[in-house]
C-alpha cells in the first residue's frame, strides 16, 4: 500500500521571549526569540491542538478511522502513566486505538513516524497520527534556557488523498552521547557544545543524507526544499553549508530564530512550514537528528495539496499571533520556575480517581445529551439523568461546539490557589446555541476580552494536584480565524 | 391561604465587625441575651419550644460538623428541638422561614431563630476556596466575586449602567451605616473613593464588595394570637418566598437578573397580598453594588433597565420614597452569612415598631421587605415581608 502524508497541523504557543532578555538576566547576549508555552500548557495540551488541526486538515472521522496515535517527545511527563488518552478524548477518537510514546531523543517523533508508516503500509491501520511536542524544563542561565522553545506538530499518515508521498527513508545511528537528562534530573545537560555540533549533529546528518542520496541516486540539487532539525542557528548554518543547501531550499523550514529549539517537534514543524507553501511536484528533504541518530526522508508533493490548503492553520499564522513576555520575572513565572508560595485549594477530585476519569473524559470530549422532550442540551452527560429544564429522562447523545462568543465574563485578581490572578472566567454562547462556562486563557486584563468577542474552547492543564495534571476546557480568544 | 399567623416579639443583635476577640459561642450568646432582653413584657427561656439556627460556613473556623444540639446547648436550651439551617447567603432568612412554618403549622407556640457566622477566624484567602462545589471542573476558579461580576458586565452591556452609578450604591449604604450602631463601617465614602479603590474582580473594586464580617442576630417568634403576652407592638410575617434557579453557571439563562429572586419575591408578594409600592422600606442583598442594582428590578421596585434611575434620583435613599438598606446593608453593616438574613429582619422589626432612632423611616403602609440571594451560581433566594399589622 502506498502510504503518505494526508494532513498535518501545528501548534505554537502565543508567548515569545526575546533571547536578549534571558541574556541580560545572566550578563550575556542573545538574538532571536523562543516560543514559550503558557502556564496552563504542556506537551499534552500543545500536542492535542496540533493533532486536532491535523485531523481537520486530513478530513478524517477520528471517531471511526483513527487507530494509531504515536507521540514523540523528550519532555515526557510521567514514567508510569501516559496522558495520550487525553489527546484521544479531545479528538473524540474511538477506543480501538494504539497509544504509544517514543522518547529519549529529540528525533523521537521520527522513530514514531517510521513505526506509524510501517503500521499503515502493512494494512493494519488506514490512518495513523504522529505527533512531536516539546516543552523542556531548562536550568536558569544555561544554554538550553537561551535556545529551547515550546511547540507541537502533527502529521497524519494514510493511503487516501495523500498530499505528499514518502519516496524513501534512510537512517543512521551510532552510540553517541551529546546531551542527556537522567531520570533524577529536571534539566538537559551537555558535555561540550562544539563536540555536539561537529561530531553529533553534523556527522550524523551528513551520513543520513548521503545514504538517502545513494539510495535514490540523487543529490541535494534534486530537492526544492530542505528541512533540518534545528537545535540552534549556528549548527543549522554549518550543516546547510556542508550539504551545499541554498537559501531558497531552506526558506520555509527554518524557524529557529522565531520559536527556538523545538526538539521532537523541530523538524516536523519545519516540514509543516514547507508544506504550507509547497507546490505539486516539488520534492522535500527532511533531516532529523537527536542523540546520535539521524533520519533522512524524501517526500514528493502531490496535486491534492492545493484543494486541502484552505483547511490548514499555517505556521505563519501561529508565528504572527504572538505576545511578548515582558521581562525575566514574567518568563520565570510562566516557565513555573518562580511559583507563588501559597496553600493550594484541593479540588474535589483526587488524581487518578474514578471521579476524574468519569468527569474528565466527557469534559474533554464535550459530550452532552439532548432532551427528547424539550430539546435542551444537558451538559456534562454523566451528571444529568434528568433534564434540568423539563424533567425529561430520555436523551440523544450529542457533542458541543468548540467555538462561540462571550456572553459575559469577569477578570478576577483573586482566585483559589494554585490558580493565580488575573484570571478570566467566561460565560460563552457556543455556535450551536448551547452555553458553556470555563476559565479564560491568554486574557491578562479586561482589555483582552469583551462581550460578543469570538472565543474557542481549547484543552489546557487547568490545575495540577499531587503532581498529576488535570486537563479541562478553557475559553481562548480565537487565535487564528 | 390557610396558615396560622406568626408574630415577631423580640430581636437582638451584636455590632458586626472583625471580632477577633469573640468566639462563635460568645457572639451567639450575646445576641440571644440581647434578644431576650428586648421582649417588652419579658420572656422566660423555658417558653421557647424549638429553635432554628443558621450558619452557612462553620468549616471556616474548623466547625464543619455543626449540628442542632451543639448550637442550642450553647444557649442553655439543650433538650428542645433544634435544626441547623444552611442555605447559602439566605441561610439566616431561611432559618426564620422554617421556624415560621413550625409555628404556622400549630406545632410550636414560641420559637427561637438565630443566625451567626464566624468568618474572621480564617484569613481572607480561606474564603476563596469555598465557592468550589459540585462538579470539580465546572466550578473551578469560582468565588463569590466571579459569580456576581459577570452579571455586572452583562448588565452594563445591555442597559448602559456605569461604574459611577454602581459606586453610588456603595456610597448610599455607607452613608446609611453611619447612623447604625451595629454596622461594621461607620464612615462615609465618595464615588471617587469607590472608583479609585483597588480592583478585585473586574469590573468590581474593593469598595463595591461587602467586607468579611463576624456577627450574630436572634429573633423570637410566636403564634400571632399569643403575641400580646410578650408585647403590645408585635410585628407580623405577612409573606415569605423561596426561589431557586439552575445549579451551574452554564445552565443559568439570564445574566441581567437573578431568577431565584424573581420567584421568591413573587411568592412573598402573593402571600402578603401586596405590591411593591406598599413597601415602606427594604433590606435587600447587596453583597456587591451590582447586586442591589439588579435586586431593584427582580423585586419589582422598577422596570428592567431602570434601576440606575432609582439610585440617580435618590428614591432608595434613607429619606427617599422607598428607602433601601437603611441599616447600611451588607456593603456597610457586613455580611456574616448566617446572621445576615436574621439581622435584616431585626432592622425591619425596629422600623415597623418605630424604634430605629436616627435612621427611622416613615411608616405609611406598614410593610417592610427582606431579601437574600446567593448559593451556587447565585441560584437560591429568600424574601420575607413583615408588617406592623395582621394581614
Amino acid at each position: 500500500m502506498v502510504v503518505g502524508v494526508t494532513g498535518y497541523g501545528v501548534y505554537i504557543p502565543k508567548y515569545r521571549i526575546d533571547r536578549s532578555i534571558i541574556g541580560k538576566a545572566w550578563s550575556g547576549r542573545g538574538r532571536g526569540q523562543n516560543a514559550v508555552a503558557g502556564a496552563d500548557e504542556d506537551v499534552i495540551t500543545m500536542a492535542a491542538e496540533a493533532a486536532l488541526n491535523a485531523v481537520t486538515h486530513a478530513d478524517i472521522d477520528s471517531t471511526s478511522d483513527l487507530k494509531t496515535l504515536y507521540f514523540g517527545t523528550g519532555s515526557a511527563l510521567d514514567f508510569e502513566h501516559s496522558s495520550l488518552g487525553v489527546i484521544g478524548e479531545v479528538l473524540r477518537a474511538g477506543d480501538e486505538i494504539d497509544y504509544a510514546e517514543f522518547t529519549a531523543s529529540p528525533r523521537a517523533s521520527f522513530a514514531a513516524l517510521k513505526a506509524c508508516l510501517d503500521a499503515a503500509a502493512s494494512g493494519r491501520i488506514t490512518n495513523g497520527l504522529v505527533i512531536g511536542a516539546e516543552q523542556r524544563a531548562t536550568a536558569a542561565g544555561s544554554p538550553e534556557e537561551m535556545n529551547c522553545g515550546d511547540g507541537a506538530a502533527a502529521i497524519m499518515l494514510g493511503a487516501n488523498n495523500v498530499i505528499a508521498e514518502i519516496d524513501a527513508i534512510y537512517s543512521h545511528a551510532t552510540n553517541f552521547v551529546d546531551r542527556w537528562r537522567d531520570a533524577d534530573s529536571d534539566f538537559v545537560k551537555e558535555y561540550e557544545p562544539r563536540f555536539t555540533r561537529d561530531y553529533g549533529y553534523k556527522q550524523h546528518i551528513i551520513a543520513a543524507a548521503g545514504g538517502l542520496f545513494e539510495k535514490l541516486q540523487s543529490g541535494i540539487d534534486d530537492f526544492d526544499h530542505v528541512v533540518l532539525q534545528q537545535p540552534n542557528a549556528s549548527m543549522v548554518n554549518g550543516v546547510a553549508k556542508a550539504l551545499n543547501a541554498n537559501q531558497d531550499q531552506l526558506a520555509h523550514g527554518g524557524l529557529i530564530n522565531e520559536v527556538g529549539d523545538l526538539g521532537a517537534a523541530s523538524a516536523l514543524m519545519g516540514l509543516a512550514g514547507v508544506l504550507d507553501q509547497a507546490k505539486p511536484g516539488e520534492r522535500i528533504l527532511v533531516l532529523s537528528y537527536g542523540s546520535g541518530a539521524s533520519d533522512a526522508i524524501a517526500l514528493s508533493v502531490t496535486d491534492a495539496i492545493i484543494a486541502k490548503r484552505n483547511k490548514v492553520k499555517p505556521v505563519s499564522s501561529y508565528l504572527k499571533n504572538s505576545r511578548p513576555v515582558e521581562d525575566y520575572v514574567a518568563f520565570a513565572k510562566i516557565k513555573g520556575a518562580l511559583e507563588k508560595q501559597d496553600t493550594p485549594t484541593q479540588i474535589g477530585i483526587p488524581p487518578a480517581s474514578s471521579a476524574l476519569w468519569r468527569d474528565g473524559r466527557e469534559i474533554r470530549q464535550l459530550a452532552a445529551i439532548k432532551c427528547k422532550s424539550c430539546g435542551y442540551v444537558n451538559y456534562p452527560a454523566t451528571i444529568r439523568k434528568i433534564c434540568v429544564r423539563c424533567g425529561g429522562t430520555e436523551f440523544d447523545q450529542t457533542t458541543l461546539a468548540r467555538t462561540g462568543k462571550v456572553h459575559t465574563y469577569c477578570v478576577s485578581l483573586y482566585v483559589p490557589p494554585p490558580l493565580v490572578g488575573p484570571q478570566a472566567l467566561i460565560i460563552g454562547d457556543l455556535d450551536d446555541g448551547n452555553r458553556y462556562r470555563a476559565l479564560g486563557t491568554e486574557i491578562h486584563s479586561s482589555d483582552d476580552v469583551e462581550i460578543d468577542m469570538k472565543v474557542e474552547l481549547v484543552m489546557r492543564k487547568i490545575v495540577t494536584q499531587d503532581g498529576v495534571p488535570v486537563y479541562g476546557n478553557v475559553f481562548r480568544p480565537v487565535r487564528i480565524n | 391561604m390557610g396558615w396560622n399567623r406568626v408574630a415577631l416579639v423580640g430581636a437582638g443583635m451584636i455590632p458586626f465587625g472583625e471580632l477577633f476577640e469573640k468566639s462563635w459561642e460568645v457572639m451567639l450568646e450575646e445576641s440571644y441575651l440581647e434578644c431576650l432582653n428586648s421582649v417588652d413584657k419579658g420572656i422566660d427561656p423555658k417558653e421557647i419550644q424549638a429553635a432554628w439556627i443558621g450558619t452557612a460556613r462553620p468549616e471556616l473556623h474548623g466547625q464543619g460538623a455543626q449540628g442542632g444540639v451543639s448550637l442550642v446547648g450553647q444557649l442553655g436550651l439543650a433538650g428542645i428541638p433544634c435544626t441547623r439551617v444552611e442555605n447559602g447567603c439566605p441561610t439566616g432568612s431561611d432559618a426564620l422561614r422554617n421556624a415560621a412554618f413550625g409555628v404556622a403549622s400549630g406545632v410550636y407556640d414560641v420559637a427561637l431563630v438565630a443566625g451567626y457566622e464566624k468568618m474572621r477566624d480564617a484569613p481572607t484567602s480561606g474564603l476563596l476556596g469555598i465557592a468550589m462545589q459540585g462538579h470539580p471542573l465546572l466550578t473551578l476558579g469560582e468565588t463569590a466575586m466571579t459569580m456576581f461580576a459577570p452579571k455586572a458586565n452583562r448588565y452594563m452591556h445591555e442597559y448602559g449602567l456605569t461604574k459611577e452609578q454602581m459606586a453610588k450604591v456603595a456610597v448610599k449604604n455607607r452613608k446609611n451605616g453611619v447612623l447604625d450602631p451595629y454596622a461594621q463601617f461607620r464612615s462615609e465614602i465618595t464615588v471617587e473613593d469607590v472608583l479609585k479603590s483597588p480592583t478585585v474582580c473586574e469590573p468590581l473594586n474593593i469598595l463595591d464588595c461587602c467586607p468579611q464580617t463576624d456577627g450574630a442576630a436572634c429573633l423570637i417568634i410566636c403564634r400571632a394570637d399569643l403575641a400580646d403576652k410578650f408585647t403590645d407592638k408585635p410585628v407580623y410575617i405577612a409573606g415569605m418566598g423561596c426561589g431557586t434557579d439552575y445549579y451551574y453557571q452554564h445552565e443559568v439563562e439570564s445574566y441581567t437578573s437573578y431568577e431565584a429572586t424573581v420567584k421568591s419575591a413573587k411568592e412573598a408578594y402573593s402571600m402578603a397580598g401586596i405590591t411593591p409600592d406598599q413597601l415602606d422600606l427594604a433590606e435587600v442583598h447587596d453583597c456587591f453594588s451590582i447586586t442591589e442594582i439588579i435586586d431593584y428590578e427582580d423585586l419589582g421596585f422598577c422596570d428592567r433597565g431602570e434601576a440606575s434611575q432609582l439610585i440617580e434620583k435618590g428614591i432608595t435613599e434613607q429619606d427617599g420614597e422607598l428607602p433601601v438598606n437603611v441599616s447600611g446593608g451588607l456593603l456597610c453593616k457586613g455580611h456574616p452569612l448566617g446572621a445576615t438574613g436574621v439581622a435584616q429582619c431585626a432592622e425591619l422589626y425596629w422600623h415597623l415598631r418605630q424604634e430605629a432612632g436616627e435612621r427611622q423611616v416613615d411608616i405609611k403602609h406598614g410593610y417592610g421587605l427582606q431579601h437574600n440571594v446567593g448559593g451556587r451560581s447565585i441560584s437560591n433566594s429568600v424574601v420575607i415581608i413583615l408588617s406592623n399589622h395582621v394581614t
